[in-house]
């Protein structure tokens, strides 16, 4: 083919300094380092790369049918390797999710690897080749800021919620992707003393032993995703104390769907509470996400209690919470459909924010695409209680969230800047004829 | 032969015009005595908007027949039968005026044997039924079934193994059906029968009044604009009488016992009571119509028509000159008559390839530019009728209709650049490809408003108008570039005019607009990233949509890299952007189809099985462009060797180059 | 070679910045405040020969805070004699008045006392039931279902409840703590915790 149709680097108007790379360079420099910089240099490795990137970004979609986004999020784009299953090419089938799935795996580059290899390509390609172009250069610097964001975010971004019954306020946040383990010490009059334990402790057969906890924990079960049920009675509970006695907790496989409708995974626990440094057993609990539900306050949780030492505790599971300086409290919670419709046309939270150590206080109207940014965080409407009494924000902490804006304009205008010269070149060429 | 080229764009332009005219004609002319059209511009508000009485006229009976007209069976003075096609505002007035008559009807659609059986009915030629043919046991039962079916279609979608049959699925379908019908009949009706209207009579009215605004009475169309202003205090005829009468009754505790003993009529009470209710006289006015019609006069209605629609205009303005705008372009049906000139510019396209090139591709062009303005009259005319200024797309169907204006936008662009019909015939091509996409789901949507009300998230003109446009400007171009991959391998395969020239120019042109979709497909991708930002603070979720524009974004510019890095020239261009079709679909329409994500704007079925075909089709030409031997190409001389003279400067039609010389 | 050296200097930074995403995580210890519902009720149950007394006061638990003193001595205060022209008789705690309104929503009162004489203060409102002592549970089990609180079992009643001498008779004060009451509804009321959801 090469026979029949002229260079088209020549033709073109396009970047020229390709014609010169990567072979000439490749004579000059017999460097092993050199050669192999120049490999990760290549525009082969450009076009590789965003072929398999490509692929992996249909791979991750066709998944979602089945898995959480945020499942997908961590196997496919957040990893260095991902496996994928053959089955999600089944997706398109009728029969799909009824018929047994198909076995296999693949693997295949995840997210990180192809992104960190396309910053490596991209750096490479502008310490060795490039020539001063300020399109281009603003367009790639402008990629590589987008590139750290998208890790900036995956690694540092928390989102959590926040709910609030009017007429109430909240001073946390929670993560309804992570649960905690916490023990509180109610003897206090005014106050709760709480332990908060991370999931990522929450190991089955691990002991978990802390000064600040009034005894061990020995963790029998966890479950990412659990449904509860009556237990009837020939079957004998694991429970020795608290609602456990009644009811179990079964393990369920982890939600699918994405978005705002998303479906919450509801995390449950058996633990046994030992005396401090003994084998001796206190007694085995069940705590489920279920008895410390969004949508209920507090004081409407089911805790599991435990007299130690003479003192009152509580022992709950819950949705991992981040409390903060400051407070909201709901005003007024509106919801509006079109009329004659089902089809929400705008919700709105008035909401009162109070920081009293930055002297704060003030009204705020939080409403769709009209979020409410705060001490690095920033508040948005998301959803709202079944009865419309309340509200529910998405609080989001992102270091990174400025960059994409950043990016977007650098690579906008690079791309701007650089296809404007190519083609007031070539319509200049074509006109002149 | 001179004067015949001359003369030929022009005559065609003419013969064009001269079609358009004759539309507008039909437009306009009214079939009746009474003037329906005019009945058709009255507002209504229906899902959650106010629009025309002809858009939900249209929309209602297309949901119930699968067409926007019926036939009437009637009896003509010599006692002969006849049917006569009426429009569908013509349905709606006797669904208001005349509901014996509406129930006559044979506008139900039934093709399933085992639901006709169920409802009693035996198959007949155009399997259409009448409302009165069905009885309110076996309806009853219907709605049984159809509850039932509708289960188990819950239990499919969670994965449960169980079998929706067809006949469950067509009696959901049937059911949907009388519903509709229901909800304009029921809600929209004043009392039955007046002559011997009775106490009774009204209480049974109004409780079934009452009823029926608690079950329907959210969904069904609002006739009565107690406020004109605001979208807000709508409410049907049905409970606007209601209102009037529990009012009087309320207001006039004796008036129960006038009626019982026959003091007042019912008749006389109910038309008093409305022709005096405070809802500034709308309700008054539609009685008045209901009259007229019951009573055949068509003057005296047109009068009344005339009346509210003043009354209308003097009380909101933009309302009044939004409904008639609407009904307008609903009669008009702009993308439908730019489709048809499409069709003819191909025609002509056509004819160039077998001789006198040159007339027959003005007469296209000048098509092709009639048509693109009406195309453009229709697009603007959306943008007014939603109050959306450059809002291009707001929904599936509205995204096909603006790919396809882009598209002939640029190809004309391409044309008066280029001059060798290439963009032209792209243009024309994936143009038509599109509105016909279009068309067919506004068809899928069987019958549901094509300017729906927008979800929350979404009711933002702001990005409506940068994000949505520039994405789908990026969807245009990715698809033009990849046309004009196609153009490059069916000429060079199946013709023999694929010269140097030709190739290159081609190229060149599939270079230039890849790397406009590169760069509009990257900006719209990354403003629904900061939207997104804005609305949950998720710059990028890897939703199926972002991830599909995303997919996009990385296949131009893996073609422009393998470009710049000399992995492949014009053949292996116009190869990788044919499979940038496949990408663009998947991300267009293929998303959808996953059934998960934020943005599922549209949702399809059978869609998914065209969507395969011309994804298949794509590859397939691909491929061809990818492994057919060159040598066996019919154009391999002309590429191989180039153009014969072409050193005098002169710009010709290449395309055309056998023929003309 | 500077630009071999300006890639490792710009890949150094990355990998930084990498490894420092990858912090444990800690067992942490803080405090909060106690968990406080917003609403609270306070009622009084006084059995007599045919009838139950019922004087409750409801309302954001802030306000029931500050009323509570003298809503006890309102109690306290309480006479009965079955055969008087006015059954019950009382001593208004300081700024309490007497407001006129003898229904709500079509439910008779024998009386509505205010707390302040603004418009919005907090009621205590004075009714009576035909029936004796054994209906508490219902009437308790109805209190929790308005706050929003699973109902009760007859074995948990003497924990939920007090007893206490009003002169001669045994009393029974409520306090209960919950959500405020929805607006009266059509909708039954779901109080079966997060089992029910």
């Amino acid at each position: 083919m090469a026979d029949a149709t002229d260079n088209v680097a020549k033709d073109s108007s396009g970047p020229r300094k390709d014609t010169d790379s990567p072979r000439p360079l490749a004579k000059a420099a017999p460097n092993p380092a050199m050669l192999f910089f120049q490999g990760l240099a290549s525009l082969r490795l450009t076009v590789v790369l965003l072929f398999l990137g490509s692929l992996l970004v249909f791979f991750g979609t066709l998944a979602q049918v089945d898995q959480g986004i945020w499942q997908i999020m961590s196997k496919y784009f957040r990893s260095f390797i991902v496996l994928i299953p053959l089955d999600i090419f089944t997706v398109f089938s009728s029969r799909h999710g009824i018929d047994e799935p198909i076995a296999g795996l693949f693997p295949f580059p995840g997210g990180w690897t192809i992104g960190f290899l396309l910053l490596a390509n991209l750096l490479a390609a502008h310490a060795l080749r490039f020539r001063l172009r300020v399109g281009i250069l603003t367009l790639h610097a402008g990629l590589v800021i987008l590139l750290l964001s998208e890790f900036i975010t995956g690694v540092f971004a928390i989102e959590m919620r926040m709910d609030i019954t009017e007429g109430s306020s909240s001073n946390y946040a929670y993560d309804i992707r992570e649960a905690e383990l916490i023990v509180v010490d109610t003897s206090g009059e005014e106050e709760d003393r709480v332990v908060a334990i991370p999931q990522s402790k929450l190991i089955e057969g691990q002991v978990i032993q802390h000064e600040a906890l009034p005894f061990d924990i020995e963790v029998l079960s966890f479950f990412e995703n659990s449904k509860l049920e009556k237990i009837t009675p020939p079957k004998q509970s694991e429970a020795t104390f608290g609602t456990g006695l009644f009811y179990e907790a079964v393990d369920q496989p982890v939600a699918a769907g994405t978005g705002t409708d998303q479906q919450v995974d509801s995390p449950a626990a058996y633990f046994t509470l030992r005396q401090k440094g003994t084998d001796s057993t206190i007694g085995t609990c069940m705590t489920s996400c279920a008895f410390n539900v969004p949508f209920r306050d507090d004081w409407e949780t089911i805790p599991q209690r435990q007299i130690v030492d003479g003192k009152p505790y509580e022992v709950h599971l819950r949705y991992r919470r981040y409390y903060k300086p400051y407070s909201l409290y709901l005003q007024d919670f509106s919801f509006d459909k079109y009329p004659g419709t089902e089809t929400a046309r705008n919700f709105s939270s008035m909401v009162h924010l109070t920081d009293p150590a930055r002297g704060v206080d003030r009204e705020v109207l939080i409403w769709m695409n009209h979020p409410l940014r705060y001490q690095g965080e920033t508040f948005f409407q998301s959803s709202f209680k079944p009865d419309e009494t309340g509200t529910v924000l998405q609080v989001v902490r992102n270091p990174g969230w400025l960059m994409p804006y950043i990016s977007c304009t650098m690579i906008s205008l690079g791309l701007i800047i650089h296809f404007t010269q190519t083609l007031s070149k070539f319509l200049r060429r074509e006109l002149a004829k | 032969m001179n004067s015949f080229s001359r003369y030929f764009p022009f005559a065609i332009l003419a013969l064009v015009l001269l079609y358009l005219v004759s539309v507008m004609g039909k437009v306009s002319r009214n079939a009746d005595d009474f003037d329906l059209v005019a009945f058709g511009k009255l507002p209504v508000q229906a899902n959650g908007r106010v629009k025309p009485i002809d858009t939900l006229a249209r929309n209602s009976l297309y949901a119930i027949n699968h067409k926007a007209t019926f036939i009437e069976e009637t009896t003509g003075p010599d006692g002969k039968f006849i049917e006569k096609k009426q429009p569908a505002v013509r349905w709606f007035a006797d669904m208001l005026f005349n509901e014996e008559l509406a129930a006559k009807h044979k506008i139900f659609r039934i093709v399933n044997d085992d639901v006709l059986s169920s409802m009693g009915l035996k198959a007949r030629s155009g399997l259409r039924y009448a409302f009165e043919e069905m009885s309110r046991e076996r309806l009853q039962k219907l709605f049984q079934w159809a509850g039932d079916a509708a289960q188990k279609e819950e239990l499919l979608k969670q994965g449960t193994d169980v079998e929706l049959t067809i006949a469950d699925e067509q009696a959901i379908a049937l059911a949907n059906k009388v519903q509709t019908f229901i909800k304009i009949r029921s809600m929209n009706q004043l009392p039955n029968g007046l002559g011997e209207l009775t106490e009774e009579k009204v209480r049974l009215w109004l409780q079934t009044i009452v009823n029926q605004s608690q079950t329907q009475g959210q969904a069904a169309p609002r006739l009565i604009p107690h406020n004109v202003d605001t979208e807000q205090h709508w409410s049907t005829i049905g409970q606007a009488a209601f209102e009037s009468v529990a009012q009087q009754m309320k207001n006039n505790k004796g008036i129960l016992e006038d009626l019982s003993s026959e003091k007042i009529s019912g008749a006389d009470f109910v038309s008093q009571t409305i022709n005096n209710s405070a809802d500034g006289g709308w309700l008054a006015l539609y009685w008045q119509m209901r009259t007229d019609y019951r009573d055949n006069e068509p003057a005296r209605f047109n009068e009344t028509v005339e009346k509210f629609r003043a009354n209308i205009s003097e009380a909101n303005a933009s309302v009044g000159s939004r409904v008639s705008t609407e009904s307008f372009v609903n009669r008009f049906e702009p993308f439908y008559q730019s489709t048809v000139l499409t069709v003819m510019a191909m025609f002509l396209l056509a004819g160039s390839w077998f001789g006198w090139n040159k007339p027959f591709v003005r007469a296209a062009l000048a098509v092709a530019i009639v048509s693109v303005s009406i195309h453009t009259f229709g697009l603007f005319a959306r943008m007014y009728l939603e109050g959306r200024p450059l809002v291009f797309v707001t929904n599936l169907y509205s995204s096909a209709v603006f790919i396809g204006w882009v598209v002939v936008l640029v190809g004309l662009f391409l044309e008066w650049i280029f001059r060798n019909s290439v963009g032209l015939t792209v243009a024309c091509v994936v143009s038509f490809k599109s509105l016909l996409v279009a068309h067919f789901l506004d068809v899928a949507g069987s019958g549901t408003d094509n300017m729906s009300v927008m979800q929350a998230v979404l009711d933002t003109n702001f990005w409506l108008a940068t994000h949505v446009t520039i994405v789908t400007v990026g969807y245009a171009a990715t698809f033009i570039a990849g046309f004009l991959g196609i153009a490059y391998v069916a000429l060079g395969i199946f013709t023999p005019v694929l010269d140097k020239d030709l190739a290159r120019t081609l190229g060149r042109m599939t270079y230039g607009i890849l790397c406009a979709a590169t760069m509009l497909s990257f900006i719209g991708t990354v403003l629904g990233g900061i939207w997104a930002d804005q609305s949950w603070g998720r710059f990028w979720g890897w939703d199926p949509k972002e991830n599909g524009a995303l997919n996009i974004v990385m296949w131009n510019a893996l073609i422009l890299h393998a470009r710049w890095g000399g992995m492949v020239r014009q053949r292996g261009i116009a190869v990788l952007a044919i499979l940038g079709n496949i990408v663009t679909t998947w991300s267009w329409f293929g998303t959808n189809m996953l059934g998960v994500g934020l943005h599922s704007y549209g949702k399809m079925d059978r869609a998914f099985f065209w969507m395969m075909i011309f994804m298949s089709s794509q590859l397939a030409i691909a491929a061809a462009g990818a492994f057919w031997p060159l040598k066996s190409w019919l154009s391999y001389e002309a590429m191989t060797q180039g153009p014969a003279k072409r050193k005098d400067g002169k710009r010709l039609n290449k395309l055309n180059k056998p023929a003309a010389s | 070679m500077s630009n071999h050296r300006r890639f490792l200097l710009l890949a150094t930074c990355i990998v930084g910045t990498l490894l420092s995403g990858c912090a444990k995580e800690e067992i942490t210890e803080y405090t909060v405040d106690k968990p406080k519902p917003p609403y609270r009720l306070l009622a009084a149950m006084v059995p007599q020969l045919e009838k139950t007394w019922f004087i409750r006061m409801q309302g954001p638990r802030t306000d029931i805070e500050q009323n509570k003193a003298a809503f006890d001595t309102f109690v306290a205060s309480l006479q009965f004699d079955a055969n008087a022209d006015n059954p019950i008789q009382w001593k208004l705690p300081d700024g309490w008045v007497e407001s006129d309104k003898k229904t709500v929503g079509g439910f008779r009162r024998y009386a509505t006392l205010k707390v302040g004489p603004e418009a919005e203060s907090t009621e205590v409102v004075v009714t009576s039931l035909e029936g004796a002592g054994g209906s508490i549970l219902p009437n308790v089990n109805r209190y929790r279902r308005q706050l929003g609180r699973p109902p009760l079992k007859q074995h948990q009643l003497p924990y939920a409840v007090k007893k206490q001498m009003l002169g001669d008779i045994e009393i029974t004060r409520v306090d209960i703590k919950g959500k405020r009451p929805a607006a009266p509804s059509a909708l039954p009321s779901h109080g079966g915790g997060p089992m029910s959801q």
